[in-house]
């Protein structure tokens, strides 16, 4: 049951087209996923990389914010406020960062529980190893589309 | 905490529940020929019952749990065999009241119903994979 997990994360992590920068990183994250340390490692690197993209994409923003001041100097201080409201764009990613690392790490509880015959339950590592092989593919997706977002910015005529 | 899978937990505990039936008919099928137990009488064959609950997770689905794992006492067959330990002065043996194919039909059952479940948590699975390939 368990090599059909990790064939899934793996295939998953491991596929080219959602990963470009994180692929080698996602590998060997996957190789050694029993050890807890170097999986928390890479997601905390891989949030490192997902909040310097916020940042910077959020700098290019702030940049690019006074050359068009002039055609809508509201739009900017009604998005401040909705931020302070509910909490920065970086805090919410890096707490959604943290839920799936948070999953990662019960999906591994439940594989060491499984493995050393604490509990007999398959279906349960089962279930934890899916859910957190489907929340690291939502913020996988997050990060793609952060990621095309700057590249639109960056794309942009000066 | 975000819930990705839908109806993981009902199903979780479904899979749970399942196991348990499953434990419970393998005591009984194990339990086919004892003709002696800790009370000095035979095996009684044991039944579960399910029963549905709010799950204690706060998800708002409705879970399902085994409520009890009663004993079927109906009496069991009385068989002729003197040599056995057990027999009284009469040569007769008071046999379980387990039924191998009864007990094969609920292994069966429960089996299914396992599968079913197993299906619910893929396509679900499935669901939220294909939901994630919006935009591309």
């Amino acid at each position: 049951m368990l090599p059909i997990g990790s064939v899934d994360l793996s295939s998953l992590i491991g596929n080219p087209e959602r990963l470009s920068a994180a692929g080698t990183a996602g590998a060997g994250a996957t190789g050694t996923n029993a050890a807890g340390a170097e999986a928390d490692g890479f997601v905390s690197q891989a949030l490192a990389s997902a909040a310097g993209v916020a940042s910077s994409a959020a700098a290019a923003a702030n940049a690019s914010a006074p050359a068009i001041a002039g055609v809508s100097p509201t739009a900017g201080s009604t998005i401040a406020a909705s931020d302070a409201s509910s909490g920065s764009f970086s805090q919410v990613l890096q707490n959604a960062v943290q839920e799936v690392n948070g999953k990662m790490q019960a999906a591994d509880v439940a594989k060491t529980n499984l493995l050393t015959g604490e509990t007999s339950n398959v279906h349960q590592a089962m279930i934890a190893v899916q859910e957190a092989n489907v929340a690291f593919s939502l913020m996988v997706e997050v990060r793609n589309k952060l990621v095309d977002s700057y590249q639109e910015l960056m794309r942009m005529q000066v | 905490m975000m819930n990705l899978i839908p109806g993981v937990d009902a199903t979780a505990s479904a899979l749970n529940a399942e196991n348990i039936r499953m434990d419970v008919v393998a005591e009984n099928i194990a339990n086919a020929y004892t003709t002696h137990g800790a009370d000095g009488q035979p095996y009684q064959r044991k039944v579960v019952s399910f029963e549905a609950m709010l799950d204690p997770a706060g998800t708002g689905q409705t879970t399902v749990q085994v409520s009890q794992v009663a004993t079927d006492n109906t009496p069991g067959e009385t068989i002729y065999d003197p040599s056995n330990p057990d027999a009284n002065k009469e040569g007769m043996v008071k046999m379980p009241n387990v039924n191998l194919s009864t007990e094969m039909v609920d292994l069966m059952t429960s089996s299914r119903a396992y599968e079913a479940n197993l299906a619910v948590i893929r396509n679900a699975r499935q669901m939220a994979a294909k939901a994630l390939t919006i935009g591309h």
